[in-house]
């Protein structure tokens, strides 16, 4: 019982996971005959099928060819990345266009290696100003651009 | 013949004036800025630009509008083979070979080569339109409820070719796009599925959140991970040579142009996912007659070549029932029908009779905005060659702010935001265990209409299954169904059994 | 008529007495400077659709008369209750206004468990622009000339035949299903995706019946595609003036429509209400609009907002018990 492939079994797991969640969830739809087939119906077979496959996939890893490990994460982009862009969706709509890119800009650069004040500053209100001049001024979207507008 | 020969003079004549001509070339030009930007597909441009051709004489709105229409498809191809950002469902196939091409250090034969597959294809749909419009239509007619299951089913089979890896993952990977695919409101009990209770769900994921964070923030994330210099060494590989194709280039292309024109111009006229299913099913073929099929997903340029060309030819069919029946296909053909009501253009079985000036007048501008596409996208080539030289420490916080600013466009929504998050760690996720996105992603667009009309066909039956099967078009799909079932599952069974005789890898 | 004028007199001495007292104050000037940026209008269907090009249609000209874009925002879904909800909810600022229909305004409401906005308590009703009349077509193949020869089949054949409509609890169900109770047939209701794919679906004979809306079957009806056998309105259409109403083929009383009219969300200052009123009364009474609608199947038509809650109001009552009748109630 040596787990060779490690990315067969952490993929077997998710897709098992999701699986069983679409059941659970379907379990509120009216589930109906196969020749009058419910709201529910569709959603529970595909919950089903892919729990099967979930388990095929996981016990794969066992018999893997080669061994194959998921390897590192990128755990600080994945967070500075999900924030800037969460910050963004939040602001947009409570400070402002301006602001939430700016931010945007700014956290997103951070998740790289070579932050340097010096360039993303100049990038940050250079990419504000153009996307301003493209979006709001050239397609009009209806976007306020400071918390006061 | 000679009638068409009148009818299509008659529509030069219309479309070709000096003014008509600026029209289309701002038209074409605008588009492909527009259509650049990360999610901003076809229908948010045009819904965008529409306003600005109101004021336009009839004729010279329609050509601004073909013109802007054949620029934001070119544009969605552009940034999908750049930066691997799919603005719409079809551009993911566009985003395999084309981006992969991109990190080769060819991204100039890849847009190029997409440019003069949609000119080509282009052309041949303006002339099947010209010619065979009305019989076309009478096609689609024939597709009712059992013939759409049918073909979606192809479709999710034919879309496990599209995974390079395993082809457990990838039929794993269709269902999970199938989920994704419910959520929002059941068309047939007009109930909410996997909504959590949130309002802004109920018309389903957008397809913009989706595919911005399974390939825009995975594909950034992934290459953070590596780290930004081995990611601007990638995309500006020192061979950059050829700007242009190559003759070889020209000779593996030829047939995959002509191949892909041909799917397309099947599929473009069935409403309903035509230009995603083409795009798909020219892949997928020419992976099978490809002398090279090791090199698709890694840069082939064919899978560039097939996909552009099918999905073009496809969209310029999905004129033909929205002219000639006034049914339109998909959304950006609604907005162009009402683009041309407008314009005191009823659409419909009596356009062509009634003001055949304007009929006319329009798929002559359609060639035009073809032509023109193709005459101002080649000198581009380099331009948007150059913008890789952007080191990517720099590129991706921009390619970043485009995209959220693209999916918020799109609704106007702070929760497709917030998706995205979640769909763009998923993505990251999905790189890191091997599982490819593409087939989730044609499963997502397809699997809705997969399962209203296969609810749909059995309540026609009264729940008779039969019903797929007792229809030639219907039954023809399943046999072809069954046999690339048969032609994926066949070499995994050679392959088991060569390695069970320890027989040596083709001989 | 007395009701008519009297109402109007009483809006209009609303809208001026409301007006005039703050006029020197905050209000005059966002009234003056109104509107400050792109109005947008929420269409509750897909683009495309006869709501939609109407929504278009007027939307375009509003924006001439205000000096500001009016951009249509397509938000369909749910029978409308999507967008609906979304306009409700809006800032009542004037920068948002809806295109409300029966459907979204008189039908979901009836039909939903749910639906999270009230008709009338949530919105400030402007004028109705346009209604459509509701026309019912056969597949050509449907061995039925007219509407009794289609009664008589349907009897013929309990629970063969098939209907489509655009939509679960959409006013083309509810249409045929009104016919089905009062000339108690058994005709079987195939839902589609809206209206396009419920047309093509009777064109191409996959389902014999639909009750359409004029705009959409009405170009199939001209060009002999689909064989129109009642008209749902209570005078036939000048469009098909030989096709007789279902009201006179022995249904007196009869009556589908669709109207059309613009709302704009509870609380939204009164003088700009007024200047909206005014600006899409006058376009909807412009000749060139008229034709416009005409060419699209449907006829213009203006009244008070007084003149429409009661309106509602009257069809929230006639659809309710449909709704009941049929058992159809939405989640």
């Amino acid at each position: 019982m040596k787990i060779k492939s490690q990315t067969d079994l952490w993929s077997g797991i998710m897709f098992i996971g999701f699986g069983l969640l679409a059941i659970w969830i379907s379990r509120d739809y009216p589930f109906g005959t196969a020749s009058r087939m419910g709201p529910g119906f569709f959603p529970t077979w595909i919950g089903i099928i892919m729990t099967v496959l979930g388990v095929m996939i996981a016990a794969s890893c066992l018999k893997a060819e080669d061994e194959d490990k998921v390897g590192k994460w990128a755990w600080r982009p994945m967070i500075l990345m999900s924030v800037g862009f969460l910050l963004f969706g939040w602001g947009i709509d409570h400070v402002g266009f301006v602001p939430a890119s700016a931010a945007l800009v700014v956290i997103g650069a951070a998740a790289g290696t070579q932050f340097r004040w010096k360039e993303v500053i100049p990038l940050a209100i250079g990419l504000v100003i153009g996307c301003w001049a493209l979006f709001i001024k050239g397609l009009e979207l209806p976007f306020p651009l400071f918390w006061w507008r | 013949m000679e009638e068409l020969f009148a009818n299509l003079a008659l529509g030069f004549q219309t479309a070709v004036t000096l003014q008509n001509l600026i029209y289309c070339f701002i038209g074409v030009f605008v588009g492909t800025l527009v259509g650049v930007l990360p999610g901003i597909g076809p229908l948010a441009a045009i819904a965008m630009l529409l306003p600005a051709t109101f004021n336009l004489p009839p004729v010279g709105a329609l050509i601004m509008l073909a013109g802007i229409y054949y620029g934001t498809q070119y544009g969605g191809s552009t940034t999908a083979i750049l930066v691997n950002l799919p603005g719409e469902s079809a551009s993911v196939v566009t985003c395999m070979d084309g981006h992969a091409m991109a990190k080769n250090g060819r991204a100039g034969p890849a847009l190029a080569i997409a440019a003069v597959g949609s000119f080509f294809a282009g052309t041949v749909g303006t002339i099947l339109i010209a010619l065979f419009g009305p019989p076309l239509a009478e096609v689609a007619l024939k597709f009712g409820a059992p013939e759409y299951f049918s073909l979606m089913t192809m479709g999710l089979i034919a879309s496990a070719v599209l995974a390079s890896g395993s082809m457990l993952k990838a039929i794993a990977m269709i269902f999970l796009g199938l989920i994704f695919g419910i959520v929002g409101t059941d068309v047939n009990s007009g109930m909410s599925r996997f909504t959590f209770g949130a309002s802004g769900l109920a018309d389903g994921l957008s397809f913009v959140v989706v595919a911005m964070g399974l390939f825009g923030f995975g594909e950034i994330l992934s290459n953070l991970e590596k780290g930004e210099e081995a990611s601007s060494r990638d995309l500006l590989n020192a061979k950059l040579t050829h700007l242009y194709p190559t003759w070889e280039d020209i000779k593996l292309s030829t047939g995959s142009i002509i191949r892909g024109t041909a799917i397309g111009a099947f599929f473009g006229t069935l409403p309903g996912a035509g230009p995603t299913i083409s795009a798909f099913s020219a892949y997928a073929l020419e992976k099978k007659v490809a002398k090279n099929p090791e090199m698709f997903g890694k840069g082939a340029i064919q899978g560039v070549a097939g996909p552009e060309s099918a999905n073009n030819a496809a969209a310029q069919c999905a004129f033909i029932p929205t002219l000639t029946l006034g049914i339109p296909g998909s959304g950006t053909m609604a907005l162009m029908l009402g683009a041309l009501t407008i314009q005191g253009i009823a659409p419909g079985p009596q356009v062509m009779t009634q003001r055949p000036e304007l009929f006319w007048g329009l798929i002559a501008s359609m060639w035009i905005g073809n032509a023109m596409l193709v005459i101002l996208n080649l000198p581009l080539v380099g331009l948007w060659v150059k913008l890789l030289r952007v080191p990517y420490r720099l590129l991706f916080p921009a390619i970043l702010t485009f995209m959220a600013i693209g999916v918020y466009s799109v609704n106007n929504l702070d929760l497709d935001i917030y998706l995205t998050v979640f769909f763009g760690l998923m993505g990251y996720v999905f790189v890191k265990l091997k599982c490819e996105p593409a087939p989730l992603i044609l499963a997502f667009v397809l699997g809705p209409l997969m399962e209203e009309n296969l609810r749909r066909a059995l309540l026609i039956s009264r729940g008779d299954p039969l019903v797929f099967f007792n229809r030639p078009i219907s039954a023809t799909f399943l046999i072809l169904t069954i046999l690339l079932l048969v032609v994926m599952i066949l070499p995994a069974v050679r392959k088991k059994r060569e390695v069970a005789y320890q027989e040596p890898p083709s001989a | 008529m007395t009701i008519t004028i009297k109402s109007t007199l009483a809006v209009a001495a609303v809208t001026l007495a409301s007006a005039l007292p703050i006029a020197a104050g905050a209000q005059a000037a966002s009234n003056q400077t109104y509107p400050t940026k792109p109005v947008r209008l929420v269409v509750a269907f897909p683009a495309g659709g006869s709501t939609d090009i109407i929504a278009r249609l007027v939307g375009q000209r509003l924006g001439e008369r205000l000096g500001q874009p009016v951009v249509v925002d397509n938000r369909g879904g749910a029978g409308g209750t999507i967008g609906t909800e979304i306009a409700a909810k809006a800032a009542p600022d004037g920068h948002t206004l809806t295109m409300g229909t029966t459907s979204t305004h008189v039908i979901a409401p009836a039909a939903y468990a749910k639906v999270n906005y009230d008709p009338v308590k949530d919105f400030e009703p402007l004028t109705l622009v346009a209604s459509t009349p509701y026309l019912l077509v056969l597949n050509p193949g449907v061995k039925a000339n007219n509407l009794k020869e289609f009664i008589a089949l349907a009897k013929s054949q309990p629970g063969k035949l098939n209907f489509a409509s655009a939509g679960t609890g959409s006013t083309t169900q509810l249409a045929m299903e009104m016919l089905k109770l009062a000339a108690g047939i058994d005709i079987v209701h195939v839902p589609y995706n809206g209206n396009g794919p419920a047309g093509t679906a009777v064109l191409g004979g996959q389902v014999q019946a639909l009750f359409g809306s004029m705009p959409a079957v009405l170009p199939h009806a001209q060009a002999g595609r689909l064989r129109p056998i009642g008209v749902g309105t209570a005078k036939r259409s000048p469009a098909l003036p030989n096709v007789p109403t279902v009201a006179e083929s022995g249904f007196p009383g009869f009556e589908v429509s669709l109207w059309l009219g613009f709302f704009a969300p509870k609380g939204t200052p009164k003088p700009i209400l007024a200047r909206l009123q005014k600006e899409l009364t006058d376009i909807a009474n412009n000749p060139e609009m008229k034709a416009a609608f005409e060419k699209n199947g449907a006829s213009s038509v203006t009244n008070t907002p007084a003149e429409m809650n009661a309106l509602m109001k009257a069809e929230l009552e006639k659809y309710s018990k449909v709704v009941k009748a049929v058992g159809i109630e939405l989640k």
